[in-house]
This record gives C-alpha cells, sequence and structure tokens, in this order.
C-alpha cells in the first residue's frame, strides 16, 4: 500500500511543521532598543476597523505600515521621537507626535471626510500604496464605488463590478459567473468571511449570493496570490462581510423592481462588540400570487439571502467574530416538479494578539451547498439531493518581525464532503431509488511567507505553500483507460487513503520603486486544486457537480508569471498600471462526446483531460478622486486549450477567450444631490463551434463540425446608464433614490445561436440568435434611520 | 429527467424577460464532402433500407447529393451474404429480408475504391405497452405530450430510440433512452417538443426501436447537438459513427414496433 505509506508520511511532515510554528510563536525575539507600536485602527463613526490603512513614521526613521484585515499594524521602531501619521481614502489623516520609551499600543479612530469627491489629499503617502506595494494583480474595490455602479434591475452587485475590471470577464451577458486571465469559472477561489461559496450564483447566474449591504471589503487576486490563500488555480475573490456599527443602531434598506432589501446594525455592548443583520428577498412569486390563473399564482419563483456578523472583543488582546450566511433559490410548479439551491456557511473566529508584534486567528469554517430537484408526476416521480461540505479548522499568524521584515505563516486542515446524487422515488416511478457513493477527503496546508524590503525601493514577497490532499475511503474506486473503460475497481474501507497528492506552491512576488510614482513589479505564482466543478452546459444551473481529485483525476495546476508597470499621475489622482501575464494549465477537465454527467456513479469515466495556456496584457487608467472618477480597463488576450481526441490534438481556443475586452465606467457627482454614472463594455464574441457542413440522418438535418471552437459570437457591447438622487440632509433619516438604464442602446447581444431549416424552398440553413436583456430601466428606493 | 431540465431552461429564458430571437449572418469556412451512409436493419420481413448520399458544405441548399455505384452487402453470422442492389439513385434495398434478435450482422459498403465497414447486434424486443397523453397546464394553456409506456427488462442494459410521426410528418427531434436510471421499471416517457402543438384529433404514430449501446450514443450525441441553450451540451461535436474508414451514419441493427393513437 505504498499510496498509505506517503500519505502518513506526509500527514507526519505536516505535525512536524505546526510544531515548528508553535515553536516560534513562544520565542522572546525582542530587541531592548528597539520597540513596537501597535494598534487597530477604526472609523470614528461605526467604530468598525479599516482595512488597509496607511501608518507612516516621518521622523528621523521613515517607515510604514497598512492595517491588516482586522484592522490591526504594528511597526517596530527605536527609541525616540516619532511622528507617525495614519491615513485612509477618504478619511481625514490623523498626525501623532510619541515619544517611544517602551511598547506601545495606540489605537486610532479616524473620522470619515464628507464625501469621495471631497477629499483633499493632502498626504501622498496616503495613496500611492499601489506604487510601493509588491503585491500585483490585485484588484481593491470601495463598496461605495459599487453602489454608483449602473447594473442590470438596479440589484448593485460586487461581482458584476469586479467583472469591469480588466482581467475579468463575465461569462454571459449579465451573468455573475467569471474567468479570470483565461481560467475556467470554478476555477476561481470565491471567500465570504473565509469560508468558500461554490456557487456563487442565484437565479442561474443573473444576481450574485452577495449582497453589497452586508459586504466591507472585497479583493480580487489575479496573480502572485498570497501563500496563505490556496485550493483555486485561476484567482482569490476575498470578501469580508461588515461588522456593524458598535456606537449606535441604524437601519437600512431599499425597495427594487425585483427585490427589497434590510440591514439593521448596532451595538452588542457600546465600543466593544456589534452585530449586523442583513437579508433580502426577490418578489416576482408575489406577483404571481396575484395572477388568476391556478398554475401561475401557485408557482415558486424567488431567492433570498441573509448575511448575519456579529463581533466582540474581550480585551485589548482577543476578540470573537461569528458570521454567517444562508442563501436559497426556489423555483417550481405545483404538482409538477420543484427546484430548491443554496449555500450556508459560518465563520467562528478568534483574534489573539501574543504581543505587538505576533497576531493569530484562528477560524473554524463551514460551507455547504445543495440542491434539491424533485418532479412529482405519478409516472416519472423522482426526488433528487445532492451537496457539498466543507469543514475547515486553519490558524494563521502575522509575525511583524520589526526591521523590514514581516512573517505570514499558518496551518489549515479541511475536510470535504461530496454527496453527488441520491434520488429516491416512488414505485409507479419510471426511476430507479440509486444512491451514488459519497466522497470524502482531507486536504491539508501549511504556509510560510516573508514581506521583505531589502532596500528602500525593494519589496518583496516571498512564500510557499504546502499542500497535501487525501482522498479517503469508505467506497468502491474504479480506475479507467484512456477510452473511459474501468480496467479495475477497488473497494476501501473507511478513512482509508484511496489517493494523495502533496503540491509544493511557491509563490512570489516584488516591486521594485523607481521614484514616488512609478514602480516595476514582477510575479509568480504555482496553484493546484482538488476540487473540480463538471457541467457541460454554459449557464450556471443549479445542478452543479463537484468530484475531487482521485486515482483518475489529478489535481489542477497553474503556472503563472507576470510584470508589470505601476505609475500615478496628478499627486496620485490618477493611478495606471499595464501587466503582462503568461500562465500554464494543466490538468483542465473536459467532458467526452456524450458525456452523462447526471446521477452518474462512473462520472470519471467521462472525462478528458488537457492543459491550457493563457496571456496577455491588460491596461488600467483610474482616476481617484473628484467630481469625476471612474476608470477605463482594457485586456488584450488569448486562451487556448488542449486535449488528446480533440481538434487534431492542437490548441483550441477556449469558451472564454476574449481576443478584446473593453470596460469603461464614469462616475459623475454633478450637484451636492445628483450623481450620475455610465459604464460602456465591448467584448469579442466567445469562441463557438459552428457547423461547416450538413447531412441528412433519420429526416433530420444533422450538422457536421470541423474545428473546436472556431467560429465566433458576434461582438458584444453595452452602454448602462445610471443616477442617483440622494434626499434631503435630515439628522436621523437619509433617502435615496436610484435611476438605471441597463443596455440604453438596446444591443442585441448573443446568448446563443442556433442552426436551423429555412421555411424557404429549397431548404437553407439559417442562424438563429437568441439574445437575452434589452433595454431595461429601474428604479430603486433606498433609506437609511439611525 | 432531461425533461426537468428541458423544463428549467424553457423558465429561464422566460425570465429572461425580454428574450428576442433574430437571424444573423455568420462566416463559416465550408468542409469538405463526406460520405453518409444511413443503414438500417430491422427484424420486421420487408424491405430493408441503406441511404448512401454526400454531405453539402453549409452555406448550400438542403440539397443531398446521393452515391450510385456502390457494392453494398450485409453479412449473417453464419457468414451468409445477402446483396442489396441499388434500387434508386443512392438508395440500396433488400426485399423479404429481416434481421432476428440476438444476431450479429455486419454491412459492407464498397465505393469509389473505399470500402465502409460496419456491425451491430439485434437487442432483444421489448414490448411497447400503450401510448397516452399527458396534458401539462401552463398558464391557461393545456399543453398535451404523448408519452411511451413499457416495461424494461431487469438486470440488462437496454436502450431506445423513438420515432413521432404527427399526421404522417416526422417530427424533427431525435429521442433516446437507455435504462440507466430506470433499469426493471414501467417505463413512461414523454416525447416532448417544444416546436409542436398537438391538437384534438391529432393522429399520434409512434416507433419504438430497440437498439445497441452504440446506437444508444449515436441518438443521444445526436439528440444533444442543438445547440447552445443551457440543458445542452457546451460544445457540439460529431457523433462517434460505428462505420469505419471515417463515414458519417450508421448501421443500426435494432427491432421495431409501431402504435397510433388519437389526441382527445
Amino acid at each position: 500500500m505504498a499510496f498509505k505509506q506517503t500519505g502518513r508520511s506526509c500527514i507526519r511532515l505536516w505535525l512536524a511543521f505546526v510544531c515548528l510554528m508553535l515553536l516560534l510563536t513562544n520565542t522572546p525575539l525582542f530587541a531592548q532598543s528597539r520597540f513596537t507600536i501597535s494598534g487597530t485602527v477604526k472609523d470614528t463613526l461605526t467604530g468598525e476597523t479599516l482595512i488597509g490603512a496607511t501608518v507612516r513614521i516621518t521622523g528621523p526613521v521613515k517607515k510604514g505600515a497598512t492595517t491588516n484585515t482586522y484592522g490591526f499594524y504594528s511597526l517596530t521602531v527605536p527609541k525616540g521621537q516619532d511622528t507617525l501619521s495614519f491615513s485612509y481614502v477618504g478619511y481625514k489623516t490623523i498626525i501623532i507626535r510619541l515619544l517611544v520609551t517602551k511598547n506601545t499600543t495606540l489605537n486610532i479612530d479616524l473620522g470619515a471626510s464628507n464625501a469621495l469627491n471631497e477629499v483633499v489629499v493632502t498626504d501622498k503617502a496616503a495613496s500611492n500604496n499601489n506604487i510601493l506595494e509588491p503585491q500585483m494583480g490585485v484588484n481593491k474595490l470601495d463598496i461605495k464605488e459599487i453602489s454608483n455602479v449602473p447594473v442590470l434591475l438596479g440589484e448593485k452587485d460586487v461581482i458584476k463590478t469586479i467583472e469591469l475590471l480588466p482581467g475579468i470577464e463575465t461569462t454571459g451577458d449579465a451573468n455573475t459567473g467569471f474567468y479570470v486571465r483565461g481560467g475556467g469559472s470554478d476555477e476561481n477561489l470565491i471567500l465570504l468571511d473565509g469560508a468558500p461559496v461554490y456557487n456563487a450564483s442565484h437565479l442561474f447566474g443573473f444576481f450574485s449570493t452577495f449582497n453589497s449591504d452586508a459586504i466591507k471589503d472585497i479583493t480580487l487576486y489575479k496573480g502572485g496570490m498570497p501563500a496563505e490563500y490556496g485550493s483555486r488555480m485561476s484567482s482569490v475573490l476575498d470578501i469580508k462581510m461588515d461588522e456593524g456599527n458598535n456606537k449606535q443602531y441604524t437601519a437600512e434598506g431599499g425597495i427594487g423592481l425585483i427585490a427589497s432589501r434590510l440591514k439593521l446594525e448596532g451595538p452588542i455592548v457600546k465600543d466593544k462588540g456589534s452585530f449586523m443583520i442583513s437579508a433580502r428577498r426577490t418578489y416576482a412569486d408575489v406577483f404571481l400570487k396575484l395572477s388568476s390563473d391556478s398554475t401561475l399564482n401557485s408557482a415558486s419563483l424567488y431567492f433570498y439571502d441573509i448575511n448575519f456578523k456579529a463581533n466582540y472583543r474581550l480585551n485589548d488582546k482577543n476578540g470573537i467574530y461569528l458570521s454567517g450566511y444562508f442563501g436559497q433559490d426556489d423555483i417550481g410548479l405545483k404538482n409538477n416538479f420543484s427546484t430548491a439551491w443554496g449555500n450556508t456557511t459560518g465563520t467562528l473566529r478568534w483574534n489573539h494578539l501574543f504581543s505587538g508584534k505576533l497576531f493569530s486567528n484562528t477560524s473554524l469554517i463551514y460551507s455547504n451547498y445543495n440542491y434539491t430537484i424533485q418532479n412529482f408526476d405519478k409516472n416519472s416521480n423522482f426526488q433528487v439531493v445532492s451537496k457539498i461540505e466543507d469543514v475547515n479548522l486553519k490558524e494563521d499568524f502575522e509575525y511583524y518581525l520589526g526591521g523590514n521584515q514581516s512573517l505570514r505563516f499558518g496551518v489549515s486542515a479541511v475536510h470535504h464532503t461530496i454527496e453527488p446524487g441520491d434520488i429516491s422515488s416512488s414505485s409507479t416511478s419510471s426511476f430507479n431509488p440509486q444512491t451514488i457513493e459519497n466522497r470524502y477527503a482531507y486536504e491539508f496546508a501549511a504556509y510560510i511567507s516573508d514581506n521583505w524590503k531589502p532596500t528602500d525601493k525593494l519589496n518583496i514577497v516571498y512564500g510557499l505553500r504546502f499542500n497535501q490532499f487525501l482522498l479517503i475511503g469508505p467506497g468502491t474506486f474504479d480506475t479507467y483507460d484512456s477510452n473511459g473503460n474501468a480496467i479495475t475497481g477497488t473497494t476501501y474501507g473507511s478513512g482509508q487513503t484511496v489517493a494523495h497528492y502533496f503540491n509544493v506552491e511557491p509563490r512570489f512576488s516584488a516591486s521594485y520603486t523607481l521614484n514616488d510614482q512609478t514602480s516595476l513589479k514582477a510575479a509568480y505564482n504555482l496553484n493546484t486544486q482538488n476540487i473540480h466543478l463538471l457541467s457541460n452546459s454554459t449557464s450556471s444551473l443549479p445542478t452543479d457537480l463537484y468530484v475531487m481529485s482521485s486515482n483518475n483525476i489529478k489535481p489542477g495546476i497553474s503556472n503563472q508569471v507576470s510584470l508589470g508597470y505601476y505609475r500615478n499621475f496628478d499627486h496620485d489622482n490618477f493611478e495606471f498600471s499595464t501587466e503582462v501575464y503568461y500562465k500554464w494549465l494543466s490538468n483542465e477537465i473536459d467532458y467526452r462526446d456524450n458525456a452523462q454527467l447526471v446521477a452518474n456513479q462512473n462520472v470519471e469515466s467521462q472525462l478528458l483531460f488537457g492543459v491550457g495556456r493563457a496571456y496577455g496584457i491588460e491596461f488600467f487608467l483610474k482616476k481617484k478622486y473628484g467630481r469625476y472618477n471612474g476608470w477605463i480597463g482594457y485586456t488584450l488576450s488569448r486562451t487556448e486549450r488542449k486535449f488528446d481526441g480533440i481538434n487534431n490534438d492542437t490548441y483550441f481556443p477556449a469558451r472564454q477567450d476574449r481576443t478584446h475586452d473593453i470596460s469603461f465606467v464614469n462616475m459623475f457627482n454633478a450637484t451636492k444631490r445628483w450623481s450620475f454614472s455610465a459604464v460602456f463594455v465591448f467584448g469579442t464574441g466567445n469562441a463557438v463551434t459552428y457547423p461547416a457542413g450538413k447531412y441528412q440522418i433519420g429526416g433530420i438535418t444533422t450538422y457536421y463540425y470541423t474545428n473546436r471552437n472556431g467560429s465566433r459570437l458576434p461582438d458584444n457591447s453595452r452602454l448602462d446608464l445610471g443616477a442617483t438622487l440622494e434626499g434631503k440632509p435630515h439628522k436621523s433619516y437619509h433617502s435615496s433614490w436610484t435611476f438605471s438604464i441597463y443596455n440604453a442602446y438596446n444591443r442585441k447581444n448573443p446568448y446563443s445561436v442556433v442552426f436551423q431549416n429555412t421555411d424557404t424552398s429549397p431548404v437553407h440553413t439559417e442562424a438563429v440568435e437568441t439574445s437575452l436583456f434589452g433595454i431595461i430601466p429601474s428604479v430603486t428606493w433606498n433609506f437609511k434611520f439611525r | 429527467m432531461k425533461k426537468s431540465i428541458a423544463i428549467l431552461s424553457v423558465l429561464f429564458v422566460l425570465l429572461a424577460l425580454s428574450a428576442c430571437q433574430r437571424v444573423i449572418d455568420v462566416q463559416i469556412p465550408n468542409a469538405q464532402q463526406q460520405i453518409v451512409i444511413e443503414a438500417n436493419l430491422n427484424n420486421q420481413k420487408g424491405l430493408q433500407t441503406v441511404n448512401i448520399t454526400n454531405s453539402v458544405p453549409y452555406s448550400s441548399a438542403n440539397v443531398y447529393p446521393t452515391v450510385s455505384g456502390a457494392i453494398v452487402t450485409i453479412t449473417d453470422a453464419l457468414g451468409n451474404v445477402y446483396k442489396l442492389p441499388e434500387t434508386q439513385p443512392g438508395v440500396y434495398t433488400i426485399n423479404n429480408f429481416f434481421g432476428k434478435p440476438q444476431n450479429y450482422y455486419a454491412l459492407q459498403v464498397k465505393v469509389n475504391g473505399q470500402t465502409y465497414n460496419a456491425s451491430g447486434t439485434m437487442p432483444a424486443p421489448v414490448n411497447l405497452d400503450s401510448l397516452s397523453v399527458i396534458g401539462q397546464s401552463f398558464g391557461s394553456k393545456l399543453v398535451k405530450s404523448v408519452a411511451v409506456n413499457f416495461h424494461d427488462p431487469a438486470g440488462v442494459a437496454n436502450q431506445y430510440r423513438f420515432l413521432m410521426y404527427v399526421n404522417a410528418v416526422q417530427v424533427q427531434r431525435v429521442f433516446t433512452e437507455s435504462d440507466r436510471l430506470t433499469d426493471g421499471r414501467n417505463v413512461t416517457s414523454v416525447l416532448y417538443e417544444s416546436d409542436i402543438v398537438l391538437k384534438t384529433g391529432d393522429v399520434v404514430n409512434v416507433e419504438m426501436q430497440c437498439i445497441d449501446g452504440p446506437m444508444y450514443n449515436y441518438w443521444y450525441a445526436l439528440s444533444s447537438q442543438g445547440g447552445n441553450t443551457p440543458a445542452d451540451s457546451a460544445t457540439p461535436s460529431n457523433p462517434t459513427s460505428n462505420i469505419s474508414n471515417g463515414a458519417l451514419g450508421y448501421f443500426s441493427v435494432h427491432t421495431t414496433q409501431r402504435q397510433t393513437i388519437i389526441i382527445p
């Protein structure tokens, strides 16, 4: 049992790593002539911590730091007089003079300046982080920006907004599925407070699972991912929920055309803890109920979601966070069929400060995606239940070594369960009850990364991530040959290792600052993936089927190198960046012709494995401040795949191969009460397979295909317009109206193209394009009480 | 189960409030001509036919040139060779002939210096018990569909293909089923086609064929070739033919049975 042996030794290695880390955390590393200033930066008004606020020391020693996800910072300085400045975009900068004679805790509250457009940037250092930070391929979105971007039916949406950034494309018109730098739509790690969200879409992908009321911070990594993130090949979308106001109670919400939402927040104990609860629900079915038609008024068609978060600071050194998400979609016709699907996530987290230099985070994370499909017909009834579930225990450390280095390291253990499908049926049904074996796996990871500034100009982050994946029994596991025929079938007992994979993932990114306004950056990352989504449809259907790396499926591996040039203009009012990337993908999954993915015990026999490559150049120009702000992004790229037996074993364009992709986002604050926005997008049509010839089979016109994805859907473009009218200022009450027009020039963007016979004589073939959304106006009323 | 997904996708398109369709121009390089062999052998004594045609480029009219001058033979398991002479251009037939269930048959076509071979074993027949009409109300509209009812034999792999004719006009859709999820059950399978509306008095004739595994894969691939709707497979491809030497088409050795129902 070679598998078992190596499996055990890998666990041992992993345990050794844990011990090493625990040892490290207990080692005293203080030099007495140097002291640590540390603390938390918060918003004066709400008491919420500020992520990514800048702390700078100006004095004999020049030094900087940014606050982490929990608003925590740490700086080590020599004994003496120092001037510290705390700044954050949209907030007034605070400057503090301090005589440092001992380790000092300094918690700072920053006050928001009146509005984004009125910020006068006095402190340059506050806004050229994009130049100085080594991280590249990263986009952070301000939640305020999202609220100004017009979207379909007025439902502001974080995912649709990130799709407006270079290197990121949508899977379809108005869809929340996305591709990052040529990766598949299942290659994005979407985290909500650290919990993976497996199916981030509502209603076939027209809306995302993220209610932007409940969100505080969004960061997307396209390349050079920090070592603390793993398990997906192409990107990380890290979403942090709002923590809630710990000073006062507020209520806010909105009433839109398709959904309403309400959010409550307030202190649990003033200045110590707060809670936030946010919910929304669509009401298409409420209108259906008004119908006199018995089928329609008993139909269900809705989704809802609830976000919840609470936090409590036990003392200066300890804080606890509890957050969760629950969402569900429900579509059905009474006595006919019903479909329900949704995600549940939960995160329990304990922040602990060992010292001003060592910050730790212990997290217990749960994630579940499940669906149920039911057919009620007497002769064809069935119920299919399927789920994927993760339980994750994670320990993360941030260790501010002082000097020019800070370390991040940690360990993580995940237990995965996949229930591919459990079919039940009545005795009169055509379908047999059937249970497809559950699959279980452990995924262990350990990582360490160091941020090192060897000189004033050079800033490097380098690290390693170790990933150990163990597919375990019980169950029968078949091995298939290259034609998909089973060669061997082995039965394993509970907990026995079926397959294991160990991967070392190097991560590296560096910036070289030419001057305060200009830097060059480079990054390399290797990412692996052990949970794979199988779907042979083009839209986001609830029937997502997940498989694990196994005796047949090897982990997906992506290697990416990227280079970037960053330049700010006009006192950092304008940010410009360009990045080139090249990405190699291996163990990409495709399906055999005629693949049967639904309720198939031998689904792994239906798969083909190949390689991919993606390369491109991205340009991004952003105006950050002023009455007019916005950005323009352009991507020129190519994405290709290669599979044995497809396209004569040569590279062919992936569906998401998009030569040109342009996004132009404009926001204009016209008056104190009126603001306007306009978004224009253009993209090359998706690569598709069109017939090259035709023949007749059984009296039916049948098409003959030659090159895989050799043709193109027509190019797509769209202009969306938005306007917001703020209500008159009021002491305890604020309201606003948001108007938007989706697809303002009513462009017919291709959703699908099908081929059919013409009505002419003689009969020819015509291509019929279906487009989904024409011009759609909408209005939303928003309110806030405090 | 496929039907539920089909309903889902219909809803999906309804959801897209202003879904609209139009004919577009597409630029497609024309493929080279391919030979298409469509050969059927069933268990009913009568005319057995092999049609040989050529494919045409995408932009041409749907008129398929016939291929004449082929030598077509069927060989049974005992080595008896039966010739199918050309009775019309491109149509090769043998009369008063039938295949026996569980017997093996081989087809050979020699034309233009090329030889094409195929073979298949005729499955055991499964009785088509009845046809029924199923009504499903969508709003105030009652949508009628015809369903086939049969008992699937337990413990063996069975595959079926159905051809539906409404008032003697063939419905332009491939209906095929396997017993992967229905082994040994009383099966009711709805022959659902969104393009046709069945009215009271319509005469619906259904042919049920019991086909072998490779033919099921062939028809299944054709049935999911339709296009880019969410229920279809993302990338259309050519179905795997059981004929050698790169010919398009198939050699199907199947049992056949027909029933008729008048829509009430």
